[in-house]
């Protein structure tokens, strides 16, 4: 039973960026005839079914349209072309304590933010305490919240945000607020509202939220979907975007004169009876003859971050400098890695040069029965006294 | 995951229509569509007005005391150097309040002018990060300039009674159809320079110039006598007496100020026809403010 709660068709936004803001520049300029608006397109017909229940994760790096697609869907702004259908209560955290007032009470700002978020008078003072409670301002409640240190000003927003029983639940990157506990409830409650049939698509950097709330992952690459599918693969499918992006920068293998040229880098997980054996496997090709060559190699979890970082140096090993094609391998051993997708990188660096000649990425998984969340793929053993 | 919670969100849902996002379109359906959802978002639209108000004055212990403190100012300013020393009050009997009426209604019509012309830019943060229909900002600046007109009106008649000036009680009525006139029209003008100043920030200056010009072109320091004294040619002098803001200060005046004659016959069928206008260009100016403001969210 899918019942679609906000269903996009081709919806196309696009932006006219004006040179001037004003009536002055428009008047005075008004026969030079110069190119005084660019038109950036933002989104490019985007179709999509949401459906009801589902924690959809956009992806997609600065620029690429997440924010301006939420904004479509809230109604924020509205789309040049195409239709956007939707039902049920929505409430949108784009900006935390956007309506909030310094002058006023915390208590007269948890009003005025709900009855902006559309909720009604008798709703909030029924919803008061748990508002506050959650927030844990409950002793400055009635003080202007212009001495509220930034803390305590955003978990307010977010306590009134959250609080509003939405159908459908707008986050664009404002999950990392307040201090660590803060933050456990947050995701707390995003996790009873996923468990309470509520829709909530979220906007962010952090592949680990996307990987751990979503359930559902749309890459956007300037304003169009290049992937829609489970998160772990849409994680794959953005950081192989990054990778095509920085390689057509031109700083890797592009560059004509370089010395040496990566040809293969590829992971080898070898499953033994406990833990696999991972192994890297490098190839490359020195053009010219080179100096001295560094490889520096590095193990990252999706979600960046590094599990180890070292180079040949610190390995007491020369690599061939010699014209004509060389295989490295590193072994890593058995490593008691979590279950789960990874990344290993490889750089190769000419003489002291701190930008590396070249570089290459592979991805490779863990099939193993683990336990529980988290990096280590140790199962412990428990013995009860 | 699925709970009981959950399922009856679930038919609740399918039972729900899809509704198309964004502004009402069309001409009278979207009218009505968006009257609705104004009228959906009453409670806000007072908070907001409470918000202007408390925050405007607040720190200052005498709090909203504040707000009479410059009319209060501008009267003893003008009655005593504009009425006495340059001799304004010769030909007007008790000029004072003459001057107070045609002023408080004068400032109502300046004052929500000049706060609805900020009022988009001023609540950005609002503009670009929450869905609403974006007219409660001109619709509470408005608002806040009627507060503060009927606590200056309230003032006026404590001085009335003070110096025993004379009212006409039977043109009452025609006052208050002013003042509604007065505010259909600043509303409409609101709604419209509002929007207008997201796209041209130095809309503002020219606002502020305008005002200068209205004041003076409307019956407040001096009287329609005195213009129709200085200029004979008839339909002059209707283009003159056409300007709403005049017609709802000569209505003031007819009721509140009894001492002498305003020289301008059947105001309550100028007041009339000019409220007539000015409800179809508030109706023009929301059917404008609603085409624009998909694009006030970027443009802000």
């Amino acid at each position: 039973m899918d019942i679609p709660v906000i269903s996009l068709e081709a919806v196309t936004k696009s932006f006219t960026i004006r040179r001037e803001k004003a009536l002055k520049d428009t008047l005075v300029f008004r026969k030079k005839g110069f190119e005084r608006t660019t038109t950036f397109q933002a989104i490019h017909e985007f179709t999509t079914d949401i459906y009801a229940g589902s924690t959809v994760g956009l992806m997609g790096h600065n620029g690429s349209g997440k924010s301006t697609l939420l904004k479509l869907i809230g109604g924020i702004l509205e789309a040049n072309t195409g239709t956007i259908y939707r039902r049920g209560r929505l409430a949108a955290l784009l900006e935390l304590g956007a309506g909030f007032h310094p002058d006023l009470t915390g208590r007269e700002n948890v009003f005025l933010n709900a009855a902006l978020l559309g909720i009604k008078k008798s709703d909030v003072e029924e919803r008061f305490d748990d508002i506050v409670a959650f927030s844990g301002v409950e002793d400055f409640i009635d003080t202007p919240v212009k001495f509220f240190s930034s803390g305590m000003y955003v978990r307010l927003a977010f306590s009134v945000a959250i609080n509003v029983d939405p159908d459908i639940l707008l986050v664009d990157e404002v999950l990392a607020v307040g201090d660590e506990p803060f933050q456990k409830k947050c995701h707390q409650k995003i996790e009873s509202f996923q468990s309470e049939g509520r829709t909530i698509i979220l906007v962010s950097h952090s592949a680990a939220d996307i990987e751990r709330l979503a359930t559902r992952a749309i890459v956007l690459d300037q304003g169009h979907m290049v992937f829609d599918g489970d998160p772990v693969h849409g994680i794959q499918a953005l950081r192989a975007g990054y990778r095509r992006e920085a390689a057509s920068d031109g700083n890797a293998q592009d560059v004509p004169s370089a010395t040496v040229t990566l040809e293969h880098v590829r992971a080898m997980v070898r499953r033994k009876t406990k833990n696999p054996d991972i192994s890297v496997v490098v190839e490359y090709t020195v053009v010219t003859p080179s100096r001295n060559l560094r490889m520096e190699i590095g193990i990252e979890t999706l979600s960046g971050m590094r599990l180890l970082v070292t180079d040949s140096v610190a390995l007491a090993a020369s690599m061939p400098t010699s014209v004509g094609s060389h295989k490295v391998t590193f072994t890593f051993g058995s490593v008691p890695l979590h279950a789960g997708v990874y990344a290993a990188g490889v750089a190769l660096y000419e003489g002291d040069e701190t930008e590396s000649t070249t570089f290459g990425v592979c991805e490779f998984e863990i099939e193993k029965a683990s336990v529980g969340q988290g990096i280590l793929g140790v199962v412990p053993t428990i013995k009860i006294d | 995951m699925t709970n009981v919670v959950a399922k009856t969100r679930f038919r609740r849902l399918r039972e729900t229509p899809m509704l198309r996002v964004g502004s009402p379109k069309g001409y009278f359906a979207g009218t009505l569509d968006s009257i609705k959802s104004i009228f959906m978002q009453r409670q806000l639209i007072a908070l907001v007005i409470r918000r202007e108000l408390r925050t405007k004055y607040k720190g200052s212990f005498t709090g909203i005391l504040w707000s009479l403190a410059r009319p209060l100012a501008m009267i003893v300013i003008y009655y005593f150097f504009v009425g006495q020393i340059l001799g304004a009050a010769r030909s007007i009997p008790d000029f004072a309040v003459y001057m107070f009426t045609g002023f408080a209604t004068w400032a109502l019509f300046s004052e929500s002018m000049a706060s609805a012309t900020l009022s988009l830019v001023g609540n950005a943060g609002l503009v670009r990060k929450v869905s609403l229909p974006r007219e409660i900002f001109p619709i509470s600046t408005t608002s806040v300039a009627v507060v503060n007109f009927l606590t200056q009106v309230g003032l006026l008649i404590v001085f009335i009674v003070i110096i025993g000036s004379p009212v006409n009680f039977a043109n009452i009525g025609i006052a208050i159809m002013g003042i509604a006139m007065l505010v259909t029209f600043s509303l409409a003008l609101g709604l419209l320079v509002s929007a207008a100043t997201v796209f041209f920030r130095d809309l503002q200056h020219l606002v502020d110039v305008a005002l200068m010009f209205l004041f003076w072109g409307s019956p407040v320091l001096y009287s329609v006598v005195l213009v129709k004294n200085l200029v004979t040619v008839d339909w002059v002098v209707q283009i003159y007496l056409a300007n709403p803001v005049t017609t709802a200060i000569l209505s003031m005046q007819s009721a509140f100020w009894g001492a002498g004659e305003l020289g301008v016959g059947n105001i309550g069928l100028r007041v009339a026809i000019t409220w007539a206008i000015s409800l179809v260009l508030l109706w023009f100016a929301q059917r404008v403010f609603n085409r624009l403001q998909g694009s006030f969210a970027q443009e802000l």
